[in-house]
């Protein structure tokens, strides 16, 4: 216990109720991260009800393989440090900072992925104001998807790459024993993270990769 | 100081797994939805399924379903917020008639 006596500060009662006051402030954190890709997904909702042949057609430029793939990478991250966690709440350390080096890989692996498509896409001349080389009537408005596609992903891997370092920060506490079964808060708050980190792109991967796909 | 950190003990590993592998199905789910013509059932299934997928993670890898309260509700709120926010715009943007210009 005087790991968890030493991290209580003087202004809580108790461990629980310092453990709660800091997930309170991490979920009110996570709201402004929603309601900031809320803002894009606003965005990219009126612009598609204006345009949406241009959106079907812009999605299909997409890499629907890639899209999927990336979104069960970061799915399966999610449970991995999911378990992470549980493992330190048991009293783990080994195999829960491996998961946590896992989740970071998986994490890494997803920019990589990413990195490819952002190149693909280069290639294809679908860069507006960069390289944009698409010709036809759709051309035009389909720009307008192309840049809400960056600034999402753009967005959304930004905060990939933070969630990947924080992870790697926690793991290597974690292996140092600084967490226990009694004291894991900066662990389960950064597990929060990742897990919104998924639950944004949950929804980028229908709005992005998925539409004007059939027929 | 004895109130340990814990309010109930972590979900098992089975569970994990078990979330793991209906979030993956989910996926394979909407992929497959979004190849068959379904006009504007592609988009609503597409969302819906998000919208399940989203549910599961909160409830069981972020443990809202044995959470306390009142990060229930702060976590409901968020969403809240954002549901005023996107659909107070979209009922203004499908709302609004185009008036051709008089002159």
């Amino acid at each position: 216990m005087s790991t968890e006596s030493a991290m209580l500060a003087q202004q809580f009662d108790d461990a629980a109720q310092q453990r709660e006051a800091s997930a309170l402030g991490m979920w009110t954190f996570l709201a402004t991260e929603a309601l900031f890709f809320g803002v894009l997904f606003a965005g990219y909702t009126v612009c598609r009800v204006r345009f949406p042949a241009a959106f079907a057609a812009g999605s299909r430029h997409t890499d629907m393989l890639l899209g999927t793939i990336e979104t069960a990478v970061l799915l399966t991250s999610s449970c991995a440090v999911a378990l992470a966690l549980r493992d330190v709440q048991l009293g783990g350390r080994r195999v829960a900072a491996w998961l946590l080096v896992l989740t970071a890989a998986l994490g890494l692996s997803f920019l990589v992925m990413h990195g490819f498509e952002y190149y693909s896409e280069y290639r294809e001349g679908l860069i507006p104001g960069i390289r944009y080389t698409q010709q036809g009537p759709l051309a035009g408005p389909m720009q307008l998807f192309f840049c809400l596609y960056y600034f999402i992903t753009g967005f959304h891997s930004l905060h990939v790459g933070i969630g990947v370092i924080l992870l790697l920060v926690m793991a290597r506490r974690t292996w140092r024993a600084r967490f226990s079964a009694q004291y894991y808060t900066p662990l389960e708050l950064s597990a929060l993270y990742w897990h919104l980190v998924d639950i944004v792109w949950i929804f980028v991967y229908p709005l992005i990769y998925l539409v004007g796909r059939a027929g | 100081m004895n109130a340990p950190t814990t309010s109930a003990s972590p979900p098992s590993l089975r569970l994990h797994l078990i979330v793991l592998a209906a979030l993956l199905a989910l996926l394979l789910t909407s992929a497959g939805c979004a190849l068959l013509p379904l006009g504007v059932f592609n988009t609503l299934s597409a969302l819906g399924i998000s919208v399940i997928k989203t549910l599961l993670v909160m409830a069981f890898f972020m443990r809202l379903r044995r959470g306390p309260p009142l990060l229930r509700i702060a976590a409901a709120v968020g969403f809240a917020w954002l549901a005023v926010l996107i659909g107070m715009t979209v009922a203004d943007v499908l709302t609004r008639v185009v008036l051709p210009s008089p002159w």
